[in-house]
């Protein structure tokens, strides 16, 4: 008997835990996009805009908005709990950051938000070509919460391509690591739509260029082995002088980079891909075995040319989403490693290409 | 029968721990606390690869495991305190018994506050912290009244609520990459000494076994060995995920990588599995202090054998109480649990040597005396 009463009382505390520290849902404003900016004023040069949901007293749901300026992002945060009177939580939400910002570096800000446990780490980022806050107040008639569509959005870019899959885990740990440098994709709002725009790429934190889409998927293969993945290609047909595409799906890739670090610094990619044709404007009759041959030449050479021209591209930014450096990183000793001039050794990099394709199928029809 | 005599009832002396309840024991106790850190200690002290560290550590820990084993044998199953109080007078002993009670409960206090202050942090940031020490105080005097057999009954169902949570790391597989291991190895630390005294921490609570002695069914040291190699294997599992997940300077920036580890974990049916992680560790913690608390308790019930142990559970509970409030902020915490652990793992060391070492005098002893009776 004696041991079940304290038993009773902890049990009886335990449920008095329940009233500590309670959030009610209606006095809580849960933050789906947050969207920093820079401003030119020098006191407050950050600008935070916040979405979140609403619902009114006769159940309709809306989102709204709230924008501060502060010193720091979580300046601009205090400011915001000024402007409303329900607490801002954060959530698994969105987070994006204008182009003028990003340009002058993400380090602070995104490291603030993973001191403060309320940001999970598969919050999402992106990079807004303009104002972050312009696209989060974007009226679109066909989507009712831009901060939701952008999530999702975002996760089928993720499911679909794997360069895309970002977040705030992805981009710490390639920004911490001194082997790669990280990538967001970019958003633009400058016609009816939100609409991807490409690829973002870092050098540290700073965001140096864009990659347009085709160039996001021929980096998309030689990141890594890619599944499922699908290629537009654009074909300079020089008998007619003019462009056919094709249109290659269900892509399986192997990437495979092999480093020589001797006279001549080279990494070579070696990618043996495979795919069905599923779209071809061309002349050539692709249901013979002999073009299709020279089909595959001809991507062969489109994927060569075209990843040289873009390893040369990101070498000219000092970039290197690829993880070029961890690959010669894991063929040095620590020593030569630490003294090595990086930006200078990976400016004099050589690289080589080497695409096998193969067309499992070219469609259904013949 | 004077082994009996000893524990908290009498009539808990008839049943015996079986090994397979001891190396689960043994594997719980364990300063798990660390291993929420451990990635981020071998980091910063061994350097790249430091995850390998914890091979060496584990050598050391088993090699301290061996001297708890041989004290066993040469005594023939005797409690160390028999041990002891055959060779050395109590009086001189006492000092050192308050040092390791000091010690012991101080450590088990500390890690009590630093669980409360990560959880406070993370998840609960207006909750009092008298609320969740008390609560820890409470189960544990439920536990402590219970004597070590039904104790380690409870460690073992408590066990089993903890360990399903090493499975989500299984989600983490897709992040995996091996090139962020590198090739480097122990390179970029600053301190090994510092560092294998760190990871070193992770280990401690095996100590208390020196205790089990007069509870345990014969052949028991082998699930030392055990509890001991499952505690490795999980610690080496989890943190060399870590160093495959994130890059090692992340490591170094993060104060609790196996949180955020746990935080990445998605599955369709739950989110930010830390959560849940962090909240179901609570038994793990409540296990380490447990035992180091009934360890103080078998010192105190020695030092004094009138008084009923129910006595001494409420003084150590309202010492460790007192402790806990102390200090008021995580680098305070980290700076006493740094130096109890250091003193902890002295006392590992230590207390062994010293009874090897009155072992083989009374060993000693005998021989001569046998001889001498020989002469006669």
């Amino acid at each position: 008997m004696l041991n079940k009463i304290p038993v009773l009382i902890v049990i009886c505390c335990l449920l008095l835990t329940g009233c500590g520290g309670s959030k009610i849902i209606e006095d809580l404003a849960i933050l789906e996009a947050v969207a920093f900016d820079h401003t030119d004023s020098n006191d407050n040069p950050i600008k935070t805009t916040v979405l979140y949901p609403t619902v009114s007293k006769e159940g309709m749901a809306g989102t709204q908005f709230l924008s501060a300026n502060g010193k720091s992002s979580h300046e601009t945060f205090i400011n915001l709990q000024n402007l409303t009177n329900l607490k801002l939580v954060g959530g698994q939400s969105t987070i994006l950051f204008g182009e003028e910002l990003s340009n002058q570096g993400l380090f602070n800000i995104v490291e603030t938000l993973s001191r403060d446990p309320e940001f999970g780490t598969r919050v999402k980022l992106a990079i807004v070509e303009g104002k972050g806050e312009e696209l989060l107040k974007k009226k679109i008639p066909s989507i009712p919460d831009n901060a939701e569509y952008l999530y999702t959005f975002m996760d089928k870019l993720g499911t679909q391509t794997r360069i895309l899959n970002t977040d705030k885990y992805r981009f710490l740990r390639d920004y911490y690591d001194d082997g790669i440098d990280p990538v967001l994709p970019v958003f633009t709002y400058e016609r009816d739509n939100i609409e991807l725009k490409g690829l973002g790429t870092f050098k540290g934190d700073q965001y140096v260029s864009l990659l347009p889409l085709s160039e996001t998927h021929i980096l998309n293969l030689l990141c890594g082995n890619v599944h499922n993945g699908r290629l537009m290609i654009n074909m300079d047909d020089k008998k007619t002088s003019k462009t056919n595409q094709l249109f290659l799906s269900d892509i399986t890739s192997k990437n495979d980079t092999k480093v020589n670090m001797r006279k001549n610094k080279t990494v070579e990619f070696i990618l043996d891909l495979e795919g069905s044709v599923l779209e071809y404007t061309g002349t050539l009759d692709i249901s013979k075995e002999k073009y299709q041959r020279q089909l595959e030449k001809q991507i062969e050479n489109y994927i060569k040319t075209n990843s040289k021209k873009l390893l040369v591209k990101l070498q000219k930014d000092e970039t290197d989403p690829i993880g070029i450096g961890t690959l010669i990183r894991n063929r040095l000793a620590y020593e030569k490693w630490k003294k090595m001039n990086w930006n200078q050794t990976y400016s004099k990099l050589n690289f080589k290409v080497n695409v096998k394709v193969d067309l499992i199928n070219t469609g259904k029809s013949k | 029968m004077m082994v009996k005599k000893r524990g908290n009832n009498g009539d808990l002396m008839k049943e015996r721990l079986h090994p397979f309840q001891l190396s689960i024991l043994i594997y719980t106790i364990q300063n798990g606390l660390v291993l929420y850190s451990l990635p981020r200690y071998t980091a910063e002290y061994f350097g790249t690869n430091g995850w390998i560290s914890i091979v060496f550590i584990f050598v050391l820990v088993n090699i301290n495991i061996l001297m708890i084993a041989f004290i066993y044998k040469l005594g023939k199953g005797r409690s160390i305190f028999e041990i002891i109080d055959k060779t050395v007078p109590k009086w001189i002993m006492v000092p050192f018994y308050l040092f390791i009670i000091c010690v012991w409960i101080g450590t088990a206090s500390m890690i009590m506050r630093l669980y409360i202050f990560i959880f406070k942090m993370m998840f609960f940031p207006a909750l009092p912290v008298s609320l969740f020490i008390f609560f820890f105080i409470l189960l544990s005097f439920q536990m402590l009244r219970g004597g070590l057999y039904k104790m380690t009954k409870a460690i073992v169902v408590l066990c089993a609520i903890v360990q399903p949570m090493l499975f989500l790391l299984f989600y983490l597989v897709p992040e995996f990459e091996f090139a962020r291991f590198t090739t480097f190895f122990f390179k970029g630390g600053t301190d090994f000494f510092k560092g294998a005294l760190h990871v070193y921490t992770a280990f401690l609570g095996i100590e208390v076994s020196i205790l089990f002695f007069p509870m345990v069914e014969k052949k028991w040291t082998k699930a030392l060995f055990i509890g001991n190699l499952l505690t490795t294997v999980g610690y080496i599992l989890v943190t060399a995920i870590c160093y495959g997940f994130f890059s090692f300077n992340q490591i170094l920036n993060d104060l609790i990588p196996v949180m955020t580890l746990f935080e990445y974990t998605e599955v369709s049916f739950l989110s930010r599995a830390e959560n849940l992680c962090f909240s179901v560790f609570a038994f793990k913690i409540l296990s380490i202090i447990v035992i180091y608390f009934w360890g103080a308790q078998q010192f105190l019930g020695n030092m004094m054998k009138k008084m009923k142990p129910n006595v001494w559970i409420f003084i150590i509970l309202a010492c460790a109480f007192l402790f806990a409030m102390l200090p008021d902020s995580i680098v305070d915490v980290e700076k006493w649990l740094s130096w109890l652990s250091y003193c902890a793992i002295g006392i590992a060391w230590a207390l062994p040597l010293f009874v090897l070492c009155i072992l083989f005098i009374q060993i000693l002893k005998k021989l001569i005396d046998r001889e001498t009776d020989h002469a006669k």
